[in-house]
């Protein structure tokens, strides 16, 4: 759940951030007209996004990271076009637009367009990759993972209409037109740093001769490569423009300055100011529940689990006695193993429920090495790759599976070879 | 008015449709070369190192899922000649290869095996893996397929070349300066 509740935020923070920003700018500017002709790009944005997730799902038609720089290419145009266009248009609000002012709600429309097709078909394929371990659609591992998924949607959507309540009463007409134009650009260099590299290897397609390396491309190279590892400062950039935004609206709203004639216009001032607050701080609420979810929430979920201390057991010639008793609780035990040539060998032990035997293998498989298995809560968890076991399969071969062990039950103990153990050992070399 | 409109949506209608234009030139996948050496010898083989998005495998429960996981990591090898009877231009069956990625520094970032496997352009051996945008090195340990129970005829008769049997002590290659950045 909280992978896909910090996924989808991460993905469309941004973007939600310019798009609603850049609805209210072009309200602001054009009235009606403004907003129903960005709506038409927003719509389309999202019908195109729709129409790509669809295919790409269905075909072997797309390829994505075709499909990135293209789209890339096209944001970068109408990026451009859309700020040169803002420098000479964006000013006198509330008027009927004229080819200025058509060309720039085209490209300002054309841009939130594309931010959406570009990011939308990701978020809206999730769904269709949640590991539910072969349990189907309607399996807790899937409800839980839509959950996470529409939570975050469903809080984007609510930042959105807090969002554009600050952008379009904010009295300092400047703030919303500076900032769109400071997340715009921002976007474009994120942009520009990510793409740029692989985009000029797109030329090849052209006959020309071109290899992406560091010789090659030198600061370009590092440009890319300092935007791929920092993309979330871009992220905390368009939040800090957000939390601006509404910081702003929040203290033009703190005490009335418009003149009035008598008390009962001055409470009604002052309700309007009291309302505008909840607003602004509902706004900035919001920006920190983000933060919040990409830092502490994401740090949480993506922490590095550590395995449990291997436990003690009793060495007899070639032989390696565990006591039953100590294995039989259900949970999963760890134990090691140091071979002459200084390798650790580890292994688990873990009672099968509602049976006599054991699933006993070495704390490793064949797919994601030694990366060894930790208990969350019932299950038995890969740490590498965190798919969960069937705990009752455990000691079976295949798959991510650990590799099994021999072993057999004696006297109260489970008894292990040193010479079964020690064909192990390559494991964890 | 209804000139703005008309040239909105007709640019975007411009835009949402050439999905399907788009669509109709291209299919497969785009593979990234990783790291700056390109193909290299090692052992009797030509290897060279891919990557592109996190893919579905089967069967599930022998595979490492997409979910979760930032990109899919492929080996490609072709046997050169050799004295074992794999044919020469072909991909080798029956090896173990795990595999370390390092940071810049040195430090092991993540590391596992690579399965069998085959997708579309053939066989080869590969995993999703989780690794974050960086520059990484990476190293193959290339295990002999002896460990995977394939055997070899040694007798004069009907032998191979190479009768002293696999290499013992896994192959090492390295494939150093990869930039990873999604592209997905």
């Amino acid at each position: 759940m909280l992978y896909y509740l910090w996924s989808v935020i991460q993905d469309l923070f941004y973007t939600v951030t310019i798009t609603t920003l850049m609805h209210a700018f072009l309200g602001r500017l054009y009235g009606r007209t403004g907003r129903r002709e960005h709506a038409v790009g927003l719509w389309l944005g999202v019908i195109a996004g729709i129409a790509l997730a669809v295919v790409k799902q269905t075909t072997n038609k797309i390829i994505s990271s075709h499909w990135n720089h293209w789209t890339y290419a096209y944001l970068m145009a109408f990026i451009v076009a859309f700020f040169m266009l803002s420098l000479f248009q964006g000013r006198k609000e509330g008027k009927k637009p004229g080819a200025g002012g058509i060309c720039l709600t085209v490209c300002g429309a054309a841009v939130s367009a594309g931010m959406i097709f570009f990011r939308l078909p990701t978020v809206l394929l999730y769904p269709f990759s949640f590991n539910t371990m072969g349990n189907g659609f309607f399996s807790a591992y899937y409800m839980e993972r839509l959950g996470g998924w529409a939570l975050a949607l469903l809080l984007l959507f609510v930042y959105s209409r807090f969002l554009y309540g600050c952008a379009v009463h904010i009295r300092k007409s400047a703030a919303p037109r500076r900032i769109l134009r400071a997340g715009v650009l921002l976007y474009a260099v994120y942009c520009l740093g990510r793409f740029f590299v692989p985009w000029i290897s797109r030329a090849r397609w052209l006959g020309w001769s071109v290899k992406y390396t560091e010789a090659e491309y030198g600061w370009i190279g590092s440009f890319t490569m300092w935007t791929a590892t920092n993309a979330m400062i871009f992220i905390w950039a368009a939040a800090f423009l957000a939390a601006l935004l509404a910081l702003l609206f929040l203290l033009e709203n703190t005490k009335v300055t418009e003149p009035y004639e008598h008390a009962a216009q001055l409470r009604k001032l002052r309700a309007g100011n009291r309302k505008r607050r909840r607003l602004a701080i509902a706004t900035l609420v919001m920006v920190l529940l983000f933060v919040l979810t990409l830092t502490v929430v994401k740090a949480y979920d993506t922490r590095e689990v550590v395995l449990s201390a291997p436990e003690s057991y009793t060495v007899d010639g070639d032989r390696i006695l565990i006591p039953t008793e100590a294995v039989n609780d259900g949970h999963l035990h760890r134990f090691e193993y140091t071979t002459e040539k200084n390798v650790t060998i580890r292994w688990i032990v873990v009672k099968k429920p509602n049976a006599a035997t054991y699933g006993v293998g070495f704390d490793a498989c064949e797919v994601c090495g030694n990366a060894g298995y930790y208990e969350r809560g019932s299950q038995v968890v890969c740490k590498r790759c965190d798919v969960v076991m069937n705990i009752n399969t455990i000691g079976f071969k295949g798959g991510c599976n650990p590799i099994p062990l021999a072993y057999e039950v004696g006297e109260g103990n489970l008894v292990f070879r040193l010479e079964d153990l020690l064909a192990g050992e390559k494991e964890f070399r | 008015m209804k000139k703005l409109l008309s040239m909105v949506l007709a640019v975007m209608m411009l835009f949402s449709l050439s999905a399907v234009a788009m669509a109709e030139d291209e299919a497969g996948f785009d593979e990234f070369e990783l790291g700056v050496e390109g193909e290299q010898e090692v052992g009797f083989m030509t290897m060279a190192m891919v990557y592109f998005q996190p893919v579905d495998m089967a069967p599930v429960d022998q595979a490492t899922a997409k979910e979760n996981t930032d990109l899919h990591i492929e080996v490609d090898l072709t046997a050169n000649e050799n004295g074992y009877a794999f044919p020469v231009d072909q991909w080798v069956p029956y090896l173990t290869i795990d595999f370390v990625i390092r940071d810049t520094e040195g430090k092991e970032v993540t590391s596992g095996s690579m399965m069998p496997m085959a997708a579309s352009d053939g066989p080869h051996y590969g995993n999703n893996i989780k690794l974050a945008d960086g520059e990484y090195s990476i190293t193959l340990y290339i295990k002999s397929p002896a460990e995977n129970g394939y055997l070899l005829h040694v007798d004069s008769e009907t032998g191979v070349d190479a009768k002293d049997g696999f290499w013992t002590e896994p192959l090492e290659a390295t494939w150093t300066g990869w930039k990873f950045v999604k592209q997905w």
